[in-house]
């Protein structure tokens, strides 16, 4: 009986320790990613698009941020949203970024 | 005894070599003094990504056709180095005269806003764009 418990526990512990592998491999879920930029960017306006087919390495996002007022140029508020998902970026493997001020998305929905 | 004495070369040869292309003074190597110069997957001629293709594309639209490219797929150790020289999480990477530009998207930003003509010239490359009709411009 004692010994049937202790394989079984370290059964289980290799299942959990495969689905935490499985988890990095397969990458970010869509609603993490969403989480983190919200949280990070506060932003007014978030789409996160997975274009991975399921696989969660390839992201096209539009981010519209208050923060990213006076940030001139781009490359400046695509490296803010690199920082705020560092840790995602490590399994992501493509992501397009679009990234707008309030103002700017205004003068888009605009024009 | 000549056995070991080779295969300490051989490890001397590689480890030398391996830390070489990802480091940053082989990087500034082959980014200064260079017009452009774009990492990417797949050759120009054969993109092996759609992103490394697209910035080729932009850049032959201005008539770029002739700069140094190197292939990352081909280089472990480039592929990691380069993103760390940077602190640029993807490829491609494009460099003008030394310095980061940016990637595919920030490439397709400044061909659509103009800022890539105005680039283009502070590394004294004079954009086609520029002699193409009006209407196609």
């Amino acid at each position: 009986m004692v010994v049937d418990n202790s394989v079984q526990l370290r059964r289980g512990e290799h299942q959990a320790a495969r689905q935490t592998n499985n988890s990095t491999v397969m990458g970010i879920p869509k609603e993490s990613l969403e989480k983190k930029l919200k949280e990070e960017l506060e932003t007014v306006h978030l789409e996160v698009e997975d274009l991975s087919d399921g696989c969660g390495a390839k992201f096209q996002v539009f981010i519209v941020s208050p923060k990213f007022e006076g940030v001139k140029p781009t490359i400046k508020r695509h490296r803010m949203v690199h920082g705020a998902i560092e840790e995602e970026m490590k399994a992501i493997h493509a992501i397009q970024l679009k990234t707008l001020t309030p103002g700017e998305w205004e003068q888009l929905k605009q024009s | 005894m000549l056995r070991a004495h080779g295969l300490t070369v051989c490890r001397f040869l590689s480890a030398g070599y391996a830390s070489k292309t990802g480091s940053k003074e082989y990087i500034d190597k082959l980014v200064q003094n260079k017009p452009v110069v774009v990492f990417m997957k797949g050759t120009p001629d054969q993109p092996r990504c759609g992103f490394s293709n697209a910035v080729v594309q932009i850049l032959r639209f201005h008539g770029v056709d002739k700069f140094d490219s190197y292939n990352v797929l081909e280089d472990e150790d480039l592929r990691q180095g380069i993103k760390e020289y940077t602190n640029w999480p993807t490829i491609p990477q494009v460099f003008m005269d030394g310095e980061f530009v940016g990637g595919c998207d920030i490439m397709m930003d400044m061909h659509k806003n103009g800022e890539l003509i105005e680039e283009l010239k502070k590394v004294g490359v004079r954009s086609a764009l520029l002699d193409k009709p009006k209407e196609q411009a």
